[in-house]
């Protein structure tokens, strides 16, 4: 660590040491001497400040969501730009945080042409996401899926259907989507899905982040689609997804004990 | 400086070059394998859905099985237009949302790869089949109908209610004779309680609120009966009082393995057995003499030595010589019924009889003296007996001037009748063959001469879902719809006890092909088929007419007050009974029998062999059955329940009688009657009696679909019809065999010996049953053992205490 840190403040140590054989020797330094101290002094500045930046973004990366530079984008431009919004949003499309509609990620406003603020389709997420009560994976579904309702719904003029439609539609052009993934877990972590979309729906009160239209059914469960956003955020109200929570192992195991499930090394790494 | 000397000064020597190199590699590679793989980064979307992989509703059609021949209803889970799952029918009194294994097959059955895909013809016995199109077929049977003036025959499987009145109608019309055949079929049994207890249908036998069942060879439990029983069996074994069952036949069917005691009789001297019982009743004096002089009346004695043709007396030592049972098991057999007699608590007794016992020439008398019993213990019509099923609703119905029957019963030909019938086709008599459901070549014993036979008729044409080696000699084949596609009715045999109608509906669409543009199996509904050939009254009706027709008429009747279904009008009760699968009313029962006998002429019957010789007892497989849906992988794959053996034949012989002969398992045997001989592999078994073997019947068909062309041996073969039963039917049980161990092996396919046996959950004892042991004996020994293990020597000190009087 100790060399680490050297390795760190070396220009300021140089820097340093140059300050000191001005003031010693000042008579005798020659001018090149003089001119290279205040360079290396604003050098080891500019050097400092970026290797400053550099451990503060390993630093936030270890504890939580790095910051979206050096391609560690926690929202990845997709084959499809895939409206969360329209599809799984609930009543008028309005962005919570600026109080307007959403915009698009081609940068229009989701109102009609009428001037009203579109409404979501509320599509529940097991809908495309079938396997997430019961398998690992919660799974992305098939293009066929897809096409069997933008077959005929939404414009043919529309550039992210067209796309989507040569992906599913057209023999000639049939291929599968290869979305970019947005939350991975690492090799070593095994997550499964299932037992956790059960515990919540069964301990609403356990569910963190609650999505909008929050409610609870009348035997005290809430529907799969209401767990979701403890570890997603509020996917619905994404134009583009996003990796909304850190998922670092100290929010499973804050969650874990919480909630009294185990917390043993094997629970997730076997 | 020469580049000599330069190489010289250079410190850098080949090998450590080398070494570099490597470790570079090295390196690289490392850091490449730490790295994440690309295609991590990448969640893909498959282009087509996959199987199942469909978000939406599921429903639930009821409609009929295809396998049962009890009229079971069953309920199939559709998803778009697809069938995926079978389950029984939980509303229908003869499943209560039970099923077979076999009942699932049906599936593959709707979706088989090797399914007919259009009609197939050839103009020449020894052409190719060529594909026609349905209006050629169609027109082709017209003119066979018309253009034949020689002889006629319809062969189907036996058929009840308005399938049987439709065969009716259309042989009356067209001038054919109904054949029915069906393998190893319990006709016996059939026929004997009908007369027994003088009903048109085989009675319902109330197994669950029996007390004590003694049941004459009858698989209630494995290969035959509706599922129903097997439930119901459960029950029986599980209410406060326990049920005790006594199974007594010369093979462990998996009724003798759930049995309680199982006595394992000689064949054909069963009937010595239930004259010892009936004996025994007569002298305890425990028995109502209103019910001995009944039973008495009805076989038409005064002294039940009047119906012994043996010479063997009555009594249990005698009768333990003469059948090949210890005797102490037959006195507690009395014991155990003169029990039941004496107690207070109207107990119940059930005398059963069928499966193995119909398989002997003396069949129908052994039958009928063992259904004849429940008049002596007061089982006939009451709660735990024999509950007589009432007359359906009608007997026949009037649509447009015709009668059509409605038959509560199969009715089935006799082998006689079938011998007859092979002779005219030799001869070349017959004109047209029309065969649906039945694998007449492989049914029947005497295949070359069948074959023959069949080749003599100068037109054949078959009716099935699959080609088989029947239906690959007809000359014109028709792909048949499987039950969930087709309307359907049965009227179910045993019905519970009450007026009860099975009803089918096409539950799932026609599978196509996958652009959309044509359908994978063109078939159409036979009964449709010959309803479409009709000029009578039924001409221009279809079977959903009739099925229409005959909810009507339930509907105006005064039957259908109180029943099942309540509606406002008729077309909502039709809607009623398709929802449910049927219609029954509890409240129409028998009000008793109706001139019943019991006709019993020999009671004993030697069925010989000699001392090198075994008793053949061919059985039905529990889940395959007569073979038939052998042509679906899933029944291939089932294994049987006693053997765990999947995909193949097997012979059934007493382990250390194979030893004796030198026979280990999966030794291929050569087994010879006087009728013919198969090879089959050895399956070592202590329960087969050391004089008998068994072998299950259904395979080796020839050509039956990818899944089992060439499977397995076809014991028909060996079957000798020189001993037909008192109504002239093959005695299955009435073969004596010889055994050659040929130098062959096979490792048959099974799942035994793969895994321990192990508690259902902790703490629970595996129950075990040992030599010479009841199950209700095993239970209680396992469960000491169990508290023994657990509780240790402080179980065994409380143990030690009360033995002690402490």
């Amino acid at each position: 660590m100790k060399i680490l840190l050297d390795i760190l403040y070396a220009p300021l140590y140089l820097a340093a040491a140059i300050v000191e054989i001005i003031k010693e020797k000042d008579k005798t330094t020659p001018t090149w001497l003089k001119l290279l101290a205040p360079v290396l002094a604003v050098g080891g500045l500019g050097i400092f400040a970026v290797l400053s930046f550099v451990q503060a973004f390993v630093m936030t990366a270890w504890l939580g969501n790095p910051y979206p530079v050096f391609g560690f984008d926690q929202s990845p431009d997709q084959p499809i730009s895939f409206p969360h919004t329209i599809h799984a949003g609930i009543g008028p499309l309005i962005d919570p945080d600026t109080g307007s509609p959403y915009i698009s990620t081609s940068g229009e406003s989701r109102v009609n042409d009428d001037g009203t603020t579109m409404e979501g389709l509320g599509m529940d997420c097991t809908y495309c996401h079938k396997q997430v009560s019961e398998e690992a994976w919660a799974g992305v579904p098939p293009v066929e899926l897809c096409i069997s309702c933008h077959k005929v719904i939404g414009e043919q003029s529309n550039d992210q259907l067209k796309t989507l439609r040569n992906y599913g539609l057209y023999e000639e052009t049939k291929s599968p989507i290869n979305w970019e993934r947005v939350h991975r877990m690492p090799d070593h972590v095994r997550f499964v899905h299932a037992p956790h979309i059960w515990y919540l729906t069964e301990n609403p009160e356990a569910i963190q982040n609650k999505p909008v239209g929050f409610e609870t059914l009348p035997d005290g469960t809430v529907a799969i689609s209401q767990v979701c956003s403890t570890c997603h955020g509020d996917v619905a109200g994404m134009e583009q997804v996003r990796q909304d929570q850190p998922l670092k192992m100290g929010q499973c195991v804050a969650c874990h004990r919480a909630n009294e499930a185990s917390v043993g090394c094997e629970t997730c790494h076997h | 400086m020469s580049s000599l000397d330069n190489t010289k000064n250079n410190n850098v020597s080949r090998r450590k070059f080398m070494g570099l190199l490597g470790g570079t590699a090295l390196e690289a590679f490392i850091f490449e394998a730490c790295g994440v793989p690309e295609q991590e980064y990448i969640i893909q979307s498959p282009v087509d859905m996959p199987e199942d992989y469909v978000k939406g509703e599921d429903n639930w059609y009821a409609t009929t099985s295809d396998t049962s021949e009890h009229g079971e209803s069953v309920i199939v889970r559709i998803m778009q237009g697809r069938a995926k799952k079978i389950e029984g029918n939980p509303d229908f009194p003869n499943t209560l949302g039970k099923h077979k294994a076999v009942t699932e097959t049906e599936i593959q059955t709707l979706y088989h790869p090797d399914r007919i895909s259009g009609p197939l013809y050839r103009k020449t016995s020894s052409g190719n089949h060529r594909p026609i199109s349905w209006k050629e077929a169609e027109s082709i049977l017209k003119e066979s109908l018309l253009l034949s003036k020689g002889n006629k025959s319809i062969i189907t499987k036996p058929l009840r209610g308005m399938n049987k009145g439709i065969i009716d109608q259309f042989s009356n019309e067209k001038g054919l004779k109904h054949l029915t055949l069906s393998s190893l079929h319990d006709y016996s049994m059939y026929e004997s309680s009908k007369e027994v207890f003088g009903t048109k249908s085989l009675p319902y036998f109330d197994i669950k609120n029996s007390d004590l069942i003694i049941s004459f060879g009858l698989d209630f439990l494995g290969a035959w009966g509706p599922v129903e029983y097997e439930n119901q069996f459960g029950k029986f074994r599980s209410k406060d009082h326990r049920g005790y069952m006594v199974q007594i036949e010369p093979r462990m069917s998996l009724t003798a393995a759930a049995a309680d005691t199982w006595l394992c009789s000689d064949p054909g001297r069963e009937g010595l057995i239930a004259l010892m019982i009936a004996d025994q009743i007569i002298k305890s004096s425990k028995g109502n003499s209103a019910n001995i002089n009944k039973f008495k009346e009805l076989a038409g004695i005064s002294d039940i030595s009047e119906l012994n043709n043996s010479s063997s007396s009555l009594d249990p030592k005698s009768v333990g010589s003469a059948t090949g049972i210890d005797y102490h098991k037959l006195e507690k057999l009395i014991e155990k019924i003169i029990t039941h007699l004496e107690s207070n608590d109207q107990s119940k007794i059930l005398f059963l009889s069928g499966g193995a016992t119909s398989g002997y020439p003396n069949s129908k008398s052994i039958n009928s003296l063992v259904f004849g019993l429940n008049y002596l213990t007061g089982s006939v019509n009451s709660k735990g007996g024999i509950i007589l099923n009432p007359d359906n609703v009608f007997d026949d119905i009037e649509i447009n001037g015709e009668n059509l029957s409605l038959p509560t019963s199969s009715s089935w030909d006799s082998l006689d009748y079938w011998k007859e019938e092979i002779e005219n086709w030799r001869s070349g008599n017959q004109d047209l063959i029309i065969v649906r459901g039945v694998d007449l070549v492989n049914e029947i014993p005497g295949k070359s001469a069948i074959i023959e036979a069949f080749n003599n008729s100068k037109m054949s044409i078959g009716f099935g879902t699959v080609v088989n080696d029947t239906l690959e000699r007809c000359d014109l084949i028709l792909p048949d719809n499987t039950t969930m596609q087709s309307w359907g009715s049965d009227i179910p045999e045993p019905r519970t006890g009450y007026q009860l109608f099975a009803f089918g509906q096409p539950v799932a669409s026609d599978p196509y092909t996958r652009d959309g543009s044509k359908k994978l199996f063109d078939s159409k509904s036979f009964f449709n088929v010959l309803l479409s050939q009709m000029e009578n009254g039924l001409s221009g009706l279809t079977y959903m007419d009739l099925c229409k027709e005959i909810a009507n008429k339930i509907y105006k009747s005064s039957s259908y007050n109180n029943s099942s279904i309540v509606a406002s009008n008729a077309d909502d009760f039709f809607k009623g009974i398709m929802t449910r699968g049927g219609w029954w009313n509890i409240n129409k029962k028998s009000s008793g029998p109706n001139n019943p006998k019991i006709n019993i002429t020999n009671v004993v019957s030697d069925v010989k062999r000699s001392n090198n010789s075994f008793h053949l007892i061919p059985f039905k497989s529990h889940v395959f059955g007569d073979g038939n849906s052998l042509a679906n992988p899933w029944a291939q794959g089932s294994p049987d329940p006693l053997t765990s053996i999947t995909w193949d034949s097997w012979i059934e012989i007493n382990s250390k009688t194979a030893e004796g002969l030198k026979i280990k398992a999966g030794d291929i045997l050569k087994v010879t009657s006087n009728s013919g001989s198969v090879e089959l592999p050895a399956y070592l078994h202590p329960a087969v009696p050391s004089n008998s073997v068994s072998i299950p019947i259904g395979l080796g068909k020839q050509n039956f679909t990818r899944y089992a062309s060439g499977r397995g041996s076809n014991i028909v073969e060996l079957i000798d019809t020189s001993k037909l039963n008192e109504d002239g039917n093959i005695s299955w049980n009435a073969t004596s065999v010889s055994i050659e161990k040929t130098k062959n092996k096979k490792k048959v396919s099974k799942f035994e010996g793969t895994v321990p046996a192990i508690a259902v959950e902790p703490g629970v004892p595996i129950l075990t049953v040992g030599p010479n042991e009841s199950a209700e004996e095993g239970f209680h020994r396992a469960h000491e053992e169990h508290l023994d293990h657990t509780f240790g020597d402080h179980w065994k000190d409380k143990k030690h205490d009360e033995e002690k009087g402490h």
